[in-house]
């Protein structure tokens, strides 16, 4: 699921927030978007899901304009943040719902909740709980297993180590890589934390002030490039 | 899926954070409500006869009828600002797939489901009940009830398109305010004519004419299809401005702020306090209603004379108090989406409390300045009925508010909306505003039973003296037992 933005620009009043003169992402690829506070990922990740204006440009999923069609909605999966969660339903509920609307069924639901047992840790389902009342990492948790759990050929998460603990940390960063490879999901991820997106992603793409400063697909022996880039902001 | 969208709004509705709240608040809430809309269907009851009695040449249905255009403009310049746009109910639902159209459609039909397409029904069902069915005709009644029902409905369309269009909302609201403002111009200046086109669009529903109806409805319809239009281009407004994506413009400290710096003491509380209803919508809408008590208090004092000026003591309690008597009803609620860090910091919560004292009280001495003259103009011997019930509401009225407001344990969110928020609402506010409110009928009994001149003001006056003076202590003592329920509450507000 190929993913091409053309001179993606947004501003937000005068203030330039993203700028991409070109960017292809094809099928498959595991993208993962690093930078400061403010370098424009979550503005971008808004931009693919057709959740803001783009000031000018594009973007095609599939060769499909974003904020023109809606065909690449049925097979796109993202999680951002707590908006995107219906916070009045139980997360049963949610999960339904929101597979529903990609043509699975309770039991299709059910049976696809279990290889996530062990994330879930008895602490979402069965709670008797609606969603506004869950600990904001469970809240994440909600929101990226709804995402998942669709099995959507694009996906795109927004910080999805965030409020996590580490295990669980570690069980998503391994989930993602595993459907990343069986299912040929391209993904596109943003992070902070560069240990787990180095050790998951094909391809890191370092965003700052709005505009891509790097884009490596060497990851194995490029990330310390990325490592002192930050190490000497730092300074 | 749209039958799905309207349950989930019915869900969304039914395990709102409202039925989460125990019976007996649901019921105080139920009655104030239920209070509110007897008052305007009994206005709607009362009016006819009193119109009637006052103005026996004209009918009274006629009188509304002629007033009808700027009745509708009050709601519409209300709707402008105070109603919201169902945006929270659809947002999630932006990156799932749904149509834009289907999204479209449900926003337009849940808009309708807003207490301002319904609430004048209130005043003019009686009303009409009373003056046009029994003279004229069922058919009359109903086609009149009807129209009203249009312009509402008109009002509502273009509040929704105002709102759902994606150009600059200040500007919209600008070029309404100032087309309202014109139109209002225009209506004192050539008032008649006003009148007279206003009573004949009330006369062409009242008769039927099916020519009024059908160019409303299309006036409607037009509006609502520009709407979805708009909406359909793409909801990035909505998401936009529900992000915050706001840039602040001024970034420097206000003449007020800097004024606070220079407090010694209460200086960064004030500072803290001044922020908080400065910046967030709820606070700052009930700030920007603090100039109305003043027109309100005027009226009140020119009103009443010396004698009967007692029968407003509950009310004058109310509005003398100023913002502050609002703010306090939720003492220290407004601060528990950031209590954790209050709690976790060096803060001497003792002249915390003094500070907010001092802060609300400031506020009340503030108006007391501004009115005061206009009060002694209006007859000097209200200055006394004026400053002994500000001494007495910030000081006896403000220590029970803030004594039983350290039991407050609801969350708000002072940035949400001002309007229908039931956030905060807890039996122990009912409890603290009838311990005030009854706190001055001894007064009033005194007032009768000593032999003095003004006894119940002067009584007010000495014991809000005494209150004021004593402030250091009791404040302690408030201090003291916020430290005993300080974990209650914080975990409390973790969870409420």
């Amino acid at each position: 699921m190929a993913v091409t933005v053309k001179n993606l620009q947004k501003y937000y009043d005068k203030n330039k927030a993203l700028d991409i003169t070109e960017l292809n992402i094809s099928g498959g690829e595991l993208v993962g978007i690093v930078g400061n506070n403010g370098a424009g990922k979550t503005t971008f990740l808004r931009l693919v899901l057709d959740l803001l204006q783009p000031t000018k440009g594009e973007v095609l999923i599939e060769g499909e304009n974003v904020s023109q069609g809606e065909n690449w909605k049925s097979f796109t999966g993202s999680y951002l943040d707590e908006g995107f969660l219906i916070d009045f339903m139980t997360p049963e509920e949610y999960f339904y719902f929101s597979g529903e609307l990609y043509g699975l069924n309770k039991s299709d639901i059910d049976e696809r909740l279990k290889s996530y047992k062990s994330f879930l840790s008895n602490e979402i389902l069965n709670q008797k709980k609606y969603i506004r009342q869950l600990s904001t990492g469970n809240k994440q948790k909600t929101g990226i297993i709804a995402a998942l759990i669709v099995e959507p050929n694009l996906l795109l998460l927004d910080e999805p180590f965030n409020f996590l603990d580490p295990t669980s940390q570690i069980r998503i960063r391994n989930r993602l890589k595993e459907i990343n490879v069986k299912q040929k999901t391209t993904m596109v991820i943003s992070s902070h934390n560069l240990n787990h997106i180095g050790s998951i992603c094909s391809r890191i793409i370092l965003l700052e002030k709005g505009y891509i400063i790097k884009d490596i697909t060497d990851v194995e022996n490029k990330l310390q490039e990325i490592e002192d880039y930050f190490s000497l902001n730092a300074q | 899926m749209f039958l799905k969208l309207l349950k989930h709004s019915f869900l969304a509705y039914r395990r709102s954070h409202f039925f989460e709240k125990s019976l007996y608040v649901k019921l105080l809430i139920g009655f104030v409500v239920f209070t509110l809309l007897f008052y305007i269907l009994t206005i709607g009851m009362a009016l006819p006869r009193i119109l009637y009695e006052n103005i026996p040449e004209q009918k009274p249905h006629n009188i509304i009828f002629s007033t009808l255009v700027f009745i509708m403009l009050a709601d519409l310049l209300t709707r402008s600002f105070v109603q919201k746009i169902p945006s929270k109910n659809i947002l999630p639902y932006f990156h799932l797939p749904i149509s834009k159209n289907r999204l479209a459609n449900f926003f337009i039909i849940k808009a309708w489901f807003n207490i301002f397409n319904f609430y004048l029904l209130v005043f003019f069902v009686p009303f009409f009940g009373f003056t046009i069915l029994p003279n004229y005709s069922l058919d009359a009644f109903i086609f009149t009830i009807t129209g009203i029902l249009l312009l509402s409905g008109l009002n509502h369309s273009l509040t929704i398109l105002l709102k759902s269009s994606q150009a600059n909302n200040y500007y919209l609201k600008l070029i309404l305010i100032l087309l309202i403002i014109l139109f209002a111009l225009t209506g004192w200046f050539y008032s008649e004519y006003f009148f007279r086109a206003s009573l004949w669009l009330g006369n062409s529903f009242m008769e039927g004419k099916i020519s009024t109806f059908v160019f409303f409805i299309i006036l409607i319809i037009f509006l609502q299809a520009k709407a979805k239009l708009n909406l359909k281009k793409g909801f990035y407004f909505l998401i936009e401005s529900g992000q915050g994506q706001k840039i602040l413009k001024k970034n420097k400290n206000t003449f007020i702020e800097r004024v606070f710096d220079k407090v010694p003491v209460y200086g960064k509380y004030w500072d803290i306090e001044w922020k908080l209803i400065n910046r967030n919508k709820r606070a700052k809408n009930n700030l920007y209603q603090w100039p109305l008590i003043f027109p309100v208090l005027v009226f009140i004092f020119w009103w009443y004379s010396e004698e009967n000026i007692i029968h407003m003591l509950a009310l004058l309690i109310l509005f003398v108090g100023s913002y502050g008597f609002f703010h306090l009803q939720y003492f220290l609620s407004w601060e528990s989406r950031f209590f954790d860090f209050l709690a976790s910091r060096k803060i001497c919560f003792y002249e915390f409390f003094r500070a907010k004292f001092y802060f609300y009280s400031l506020m009340a001495f503030i108006q007391c300045l501004i009115l005061l003259p206009i009060i002694i103009f209006i007859n000097p011997l209200f200055v006394l009925v004026y400053l002994s019930i500000m001494l007495y509401t910030t000081g006896v009225a403000f220590c029970i508010m803030m004594y039983t407001g350290v039991n407050n344990s609801t969350r708000i969110n002072p940035d949400a909306k001002a309007f229908f928020n039931f956030e905060g609402i807890s039996g122990n506010q009912f409890l603290m505003i009838l311990l005030v409110l009854f706190s001055i009928i001894p007064f009033i009994i005194i007032g009768h039973i000593i032999p003095l001149e003004n006894g119940t003001f002067w009584t007010l006056l000495i014991t809000g003296i005494i209150f004021w003076v004593l402030h250091p202590l009791w404040i302690k003592k408030i201090t003291n037992n916020f430290y005993k329920r300080r974990h209650i509450k914080l975990e409390t507000f973790r969870h409420n």
